[in-house]
């Protein structure tokens, strides 16, 4: 029982709120949480998972382990980007590709990838100077995402790379 | 075996008070989505914290005091002035409310929704801790590292201030 109860008038307004409902956790949130847990069981069970015993709430200030396991997951992600670069120009939204550390443990699995036009500027006609053939020049601000989940932790990565392609069209006719 | 049995009380313990952690993460975040990915976030701390202390799942207090911290981890990246923008958007969307809408849809619920938006971060998270989140104030201190006696008088300093905005609510409605 708590000492310091309000008084009588306010314990009516006490008892209005407690008959507000809260909305609770989406399923798909709820579904990624129990995953992590899985994970996290199977790592304990493997004996791979380190024990932490400072605070939970202040482990933020030593996170080198976290930071390391995030550099990885974007070397890896950045990695596998770049290999995609080449051969993924249309969006896809049912990507499901998957890259294994050893042949059987699956590390990471590719949720999505998505090359984005998030912006055009178009420079006008181009008349060089040394000669060269005139031509319009259109610049394409492009972010290639993927979407990457580490199948261990159950976490979700995002990794955004944006870039610039510069098009031109040569003018053969005023 | 052991261990599944671990995953399953924690994931029981998850269910148990998933609603009452969301309400402390939502009234915080700016989305749904900022909440969960704290609530997460929250959890690999405390599942690590745990693995020494035999794996059981924390009590709520801890819980709590964990997700306060992620919480303004989360609040000094998002930097204040989109913070501001978003509590804009926050308290303005209301079918996105991390209070329910739904159910409740008398006029007094809106306008206990509007008072509880209105008072100050300090104020509200106490108040939340105590009504939605089943803390005592004993509890409330521990989470929130202040004393005891002070987590009294901010609650009820928050309902004194929530009275008095609902008169002001109620006489700019009815006149």
């Amino acid at each position: 029982m708590d000492s310091n109860r309000p008084v009588d008038y306010l314990s009516s307004l006490e008892q209005r709120l407690q008959a507000i409902a809260t909305r609770d956790i989406s399923n798909e949130a709820m579904d990624r949480l129990d995953d992590v847990i899985d994970g996290f069981s199977e790592q304990a069970a493997a004996g791979s998972t380190g024990i932490i015993d400072q605070h939970p709430a202040t482990q933020g200030a030593n996170r080198s382990w976290l930071w390391a396991g995030a550099a990885a997951i974007v070397v890896i992600g950045g990695g596998w980007l770049l290999g995609f670069m080449g051969v993924n120009d249309s969006p896809s939204d049912s990507v499901e590709n998957t890259i294994t550390l050893n042949d059987d443990v699956v590390a990471f699995t590719l949720l999505k990838s998505v090359n984005r036009v998030d912006a055009y500027e178009h420079d006008g006609l181009i008349i060089p100077r040394d000669g060269g053939a005139p031509h319009y020049r259109h610049r394409y601000h492009i972010v290639d995402e993927e979407k990457i989940r580490d199948e261990r932790t159950g976490t979700i990565v995002t990794v955004r790379q944006p870039r610039q392609e510069v098009v031109t069209m040569p003018v053969t006719q005023f | 075996m052991v261990r599944n049995q671990h995953a399953q009380a924690w994931k029981s313990w998850l269910r148990e008070h998933s609603s009452r952690l969301y309400a402390y993460a939502r009234q915080r975040a700016a989305s749904r989505e900022d909440a969960e990915d704290m609530i997460q976030d929250a959890l690999v701390r405390l599942w690590h914290y745990q693995e020494e202390r035999d794996n059981v799942p924390p009590d709520l207090p801890l819980a709590y005091s964990v997700l306060r911290f992620v919480a303004m981890d989360h609040g000094k990246k998002q930097g204040r002035k989109k913070r501001k923008e978003e509590a804009i958007i926050f308290l303005h969307d209301r079918d996105d409310h991390w209070l329910d809408t739904s159910i409740e849809e008398d006029e007094e619920s809106e306008i206990l929704r509007c008072a509880v938006d209105s008072l100050s971060e300090k104020l509200r998270e106490v108040l939340t801790l105590k009504i939605w989140g089943g803390l005592t104030f004993q509890e409330i201190a521990e989470s929130m590292a202040i004393s005891h006696n002070t987590a009294a008088s901010r609650y009820r300093y928050a309902l004194e201030q929530m009275q008095r905005k609902l008169e002001t609510f109620q006489q700019e409605r009815h006149g």
